[in-house]
């Protein structure tokens, strides 16, 4: 009799394809494969077939595939024709909510949208050397200069060169690895710019919308104004009848005169400082109100417009009556002679 | 034409065939399928369709025991698959024909 197959050539084919077969129920699965070793017991024991045993059975993948189709039996999941590679263990499989996720991965509208996803690669591709140059600028500090170029080290044609070579180096990453399984390396650094990204995106909006105080005391201030909103860069004060008043000198209860600080972020990306009005002597005095913010010659353009003071809601005031305090300004050291107020 | 391709078609009345003949397990009835002359039936698509005839309800099947090895699976087709033979057979015969006929217009065109 003819030998043309050992018991370990049988066993190994046996698991081949009940390994084809896994996704089939065990009843299923058990019933087809004892007709397989029914067929290998008979083949090995014919004494008129001496062919081997891949030569006449053919491949165990194509074997399980060729009894599955003839028993009516749905091809083997993951080898169907969608593109979609989402494999579950089995139990997990039965569950309803999985089985469901996993015909929405596989369904053309899904596969469609990774596939128009896949041909915005190269746009993300220069985002990520963007952002991986914003990130290494980050270090030294960003503000408002660092737009849309960051200084890294301290120079802007620096962070440009860095700039173009990393979208070079982004770009040709991003070609190579096309079609090819990418690394878990590669993978994480994408998760990891993507965050970034969206991080920067987030704080560029907040940029756009927020103005900046920056409480800066000059060097003769002992304190600055402060509210509950933050530091006071400017008084607005309006007479009575709602007119607004110019030059007007503040004074705190002791008499030292009221100081804020200085803006000095504006949100229409313009520099400007006090024009403090001068006294006779030349001193420039502090504490007079409104302040004047005036923009720095060299920002040219951008300060056409010079900041408009804020609509304040005036209270209706009843006119003040003909007993004329409130007119008499105080002029030098008046203090003295204020009076008192007068009983009504 | 691949000799293969058209076998998938008739597969389940030459199965049928044989079984109508004479009972059998599935060694064997690949053992008759390929003494007729069809060489290329593979075994998976044999047990494939015995399989699903049975499931079907057009077979019964029985064990046989063995001294050799396993016992031998048997299977017997039943009335069910019998009228499907006879079905089959006749949509076979009408298409064979067909085709003949197809064939020799062309030969004697020629």
């Amino acid at each position: 009799m003819t030998t043309t197959t050992t018991t370990a050539e049988a066993e190994a084919y046996l698991e081949a394809v009940r390994a084809e077969l896994d996704d089939l129920s065990g009843e299923e699965r058990g019933e087809l494969l004892e007709d397989l070793v029914g067929h290998l017991a008979e083949v090995s024991a014919d004494p008129d077939d001496s062919t081997p045993l891949l030569v006449r059975l053919g491949s165990p993948v194509h074997y399980a595939a060729e009894l599955r189709t003839a028993a009516g039996l749905p091809p083997r999941a993951g080898r169907t024709a969608a593109r979609g590679r989402l494999q579950v263990t089995r139990p997990l499989r039965e569950w309803a909510v999985v089985r469901r996720a996993s015909e929405a991965w596989r369904h053309e509208w899904t596969q469609a949208g990774f596939a128009f996803a896949r041909e915005l690669r190269p746009a993300w591709w220069v985002v990520r050397a963007y952002v991986a140059v914003v990130m290494l600028a980050a270090i030294g500090g960003l503000d408002r200069e660092d737009l849309p170029i960051p200084h890294v080290a301290g120079s802007r044609a620096f962070g440009l060169a860095l700039m173009i070579g990393a979208v070079i180096v982004s770009v040709q990453a991003g070609r190579r690895a096309s079609g090819t399984k990418r690394t878990v390396a590669v993978g994480l650094a994408n998760a990891i710019l993507g965050f970034a990204a969206l991080v920067l995106f987030l704080m560029l909006q907040l940029l756009a919308t927020s103005v900046q105080y920056v409480a800066v005391p000059t060097s003769s201030t002992a304190y600055a104004l402060q509210s509950p909103h933050g530091p006071v860069t400017n008084i607005h004060p309006y007479a009575r009848d709602g007119t607004p008043l110019h030059g007007v000198l503040l004074f705190d209860q002791d008499g030292r005169p009221l100081r804020t600080a200085e803006q000095r972020w504006w949100a229409d990306g313009c520099d400007r400082v006090i024009d403090h009005p001068r006294a006779a002597d030349g001193v420039p005095v502090e504490f007079s109100y409104p302040h004047d913010y005036v923009a720095l010659p060299s920002t040219g353009q951008r300060c056409a417009v010079s900041p408009s003071a804020p609509e304040v809601p005036l209270p209706e005031l009843p006119a003040p009556s003909p007993d004329a305090h409130d007119e008499t300004p105080a002029s030098g050291p008046a203090g003295e002679d204020a009076p008192a107020a007068a009983g009504d | 034409m691949d000799a293969s391709q058209l076998l998938k078609g008739v597969l389940d009345v030459a199965v049928l065939a044989v079984l109508e003949h004479e009972d059998g397990y599935g060694y064997d009835i690949v053992r008759r399928l390929r003494l007729v002359g069809l060489d290329e039936v593979g075994d998976a698509s044999v047990y494939g369709t015995l399989r699903r005839l049975y499931k079907q309800g057009s077979l019964t099947s029985y064990l046989v025991p063995s001294e050799e090895g396993p016992h031998r699976k048997y299977y017997a087709i039943n009335d069910v698959g019998r009228s499907q033979l006879e079905e089959s057979t006749k949509t076979w015969q009408a298409f064979a024909d067909a085709i003949d006929r197809v064939l020799d217009l062309n030969r004697e065109a020629a």
